[in-house]
């Protein structure tokens, strides 16, 4: 029954998404032939330095926007899904076909972290490709290596724990994300009116609990750096730190579920 | 060891049993400890005035509302998934996902429900003329009602619970409607209708529970309420429910 919920999950989610990824993957390859078009209008003295750099700023602060906006409707068209989906009228169906919670719960987080991974995935590329236009695909190879190289030159063992725990924290992440808006809009459900204001009330308290529960943590920091005798045994420290942080977004996100499904469950209220 | 045990709890156990089942919305009442058994093969009338309680009883049987008090258990089961696939449920509005096209709600349909008969579907939708390659949100409102009661009915299901499934179509539509109802009728099922058409409805009913203010205030077979007071379901109902 998971697996048919994905499917229908994914079916409904696919065109938007699908084409506004394409979009930004677009815009990219336009900046870059716009670059070389500019270019040569600059050459014929059509348009001077000036003007040059003002297309150049506008293309920036455009590009920029429209990829903050992709991710930015990327959230809110997943969200809305859920709300319309689990606690709308399409409630009515949802609930009542012959699956559990959990079912109903893991199809829309697993198909909204992919969904997110590839808006990721998306940006990146995109800004890859733009850059790649005009400095070349082989000069952002070396540079990241390059990079990677200085950071990472100390003690082998310790840098793979720290990659290791950078692809943990980045793989939370994606649930996370979204699950803290999923269970905003469950709290806000509970609310008998005024239910868009519980979802803010909620998501207030959620990042305010993820805040404390994180700052409480900062003493134990301190201390963990202060110990340390030089910069060459940063690893350690940071190891402990990014645990922690592991650690602490792995309760939250069992924490968030159990919310989610004790709502659903008991206090589910379909108008 | 257990899927025995629960089948010869389906083969046996009331189809719907109720036991002082209370909702208490924060300041209301909806049900007040109300008691019911239903037995396999009635089709059977939950008539009452708006607010009476009948969408609420609906819902608890769905698995859409949890009580506050009290049991319910379909086929000698508690509310599960398990009971959501015996019962099929038609609420008293539009439900389903607009944006599908009536096909793809079919499969949708079939996807999800073992005991969903395919050709049934499609056989009532050509009767009644409509397109399947249409969006639902298409469709008028009375043809999109037809569509949900045509799927949920499609269902061989144990209990199907039916909140006002005639409420919104023209007089032609409900008698095929309630035709399909009685056609769709077998001994091991039974139908839960609530509806403020009783006249209408009042044929094809094997047995009729009054509920007011959220307590049942009559339960009886048909035969022997037209026998003891002598009159039409409709006229006691008014009698009943006088304002």
């Amino acid at each position: 029954m998971l697996s048919k919920l994905i499917k229908y999950e994914f079916r409904s989610t696919y065109k938007i998404l699908t084409v506004l990824y394409v979009l930004v993957l677009l815009i990219a390859p336009f900046g870059t032939s716009g670059r070389v078009f500019l270019d040569k209008l600059y050459n014929m003295n059509i348009i001077n330095s000036d003007l040059y750099d003002i297309f150049v700023a506008s293309y920036i602060f455009l590009y920029v926007i429209i990829l903050m906006s992709a991710n930015f409707i990327t959230i809110y068209f997943l969200v809305n899904r859920f709300y319309k989906n689990m606690t709308s009228n399409e409630g009515y169906l949802m609930h009542t076909l012959p699956v559990s919670v959990h079912e109903l719960l893991l199809s829309k987080i697993i198909v909204s972290s992919i969904w997110t991974l590839i808006a990721g995935i998306a940006t990146v590329s995109s800004v890859i490709i733009l850059i790649s236009g005009f400095t070349g695909f082989e000069n952002i190879i070396n540079v990241i290596s390059y990079l990677f190289q200085e950071i990472f030159s100390f003690a082998p063992i310790s840098n793979t724990i720290i990659i290791i725990e950078l692809i943990i924290m980045g793989i939370i992440s994606l649930p996370l994300g979204i699950m803290v808006f999923y269970t905003s809009v469950c709290i806000g459900h509970t609310v008998k009116k005024h239910k868009l204001l519980g979802s803010v009330a909620g998501y207030i308290g959620i990042t305010t609990a993820f805040n404390i529960l994180s700052s409480l943590f900062s003493p134990f920091y301190f201390t963990v750096f202060s110990k340390m005798e030089s910069v060459s045994n940063i690893y350690a420290p940071i190891t402990m730190v990014f645990l922690i942080s592991i650690l602490i977004s792995v309760s939250m996100l069992i924490g968030l579920y159990f919310i989610m499904q004790y709502i659903l469950k008991n206090h589910l209220n379909l108008e | 060891m257990n899927e025995m045990m629960q089948n010869i709890d389906i083969n046996n156990a009331p189809l719907l049993k109720v036991e002082k089942l209370t909702k208490i919305y924060t300041h209301f009442e909806a049900l007040s400890s109300i008691d019911l058994t239903f037995e396999k093969g009635k089709i059977i009338g939950l008539l009452g005035p708006n607010g009476s309680g009948k969408t609420t009883l609906m819902k608890i049987i769905a698995g859409l509302l949890t009580p506050t008090y009290g049991s319910i258990q379909v086929c000698g089961m508690s509310i599960s998934k398990e009971t959501k696939a015996l019962v099929s449920y038609l609420p008293d509005k539009s439900y389903l996902n607009d944006y599908m096209k009536v096909y793809e709600l079919v499969q949708f349909f079939q996807d999800f429900y073992a005991d969903f008969d395919r050709a049934r579907a499609e056989q009532m939708l050509g009767n009644l003329h409509i397109d399947q390659n249409q969006k639902l949100k298409h469709l008028s409102k009375g043809t999109q009602e037809k569509v949900q009661l045509i799927l949920v009915m499609s269902r061989n299901a144990r209990l199907y619970v039916l909140d006002e499934p005639i409420g919104g179509v023209d007089p032609a539509s409900r008698d095929y409607i309630l035709d399909t109802i009685i056609k769709n009728y077998n001994p091991e099922s039974t139908v839960i209708i609530s509806t403020h058409l009783i006249s209408d409805i009042e044929k094809v009913l094997d047995q009729v529970v009054f509920i007011k203010y959220g307590k049942i205030v009559l339960n009886d077979d048909v035969d022997n309420i037209r026998e003891e007071h002598n009159q039409s379901i409709d006229a006691l109902f008014r009698e009943v429910f006088k304002c």
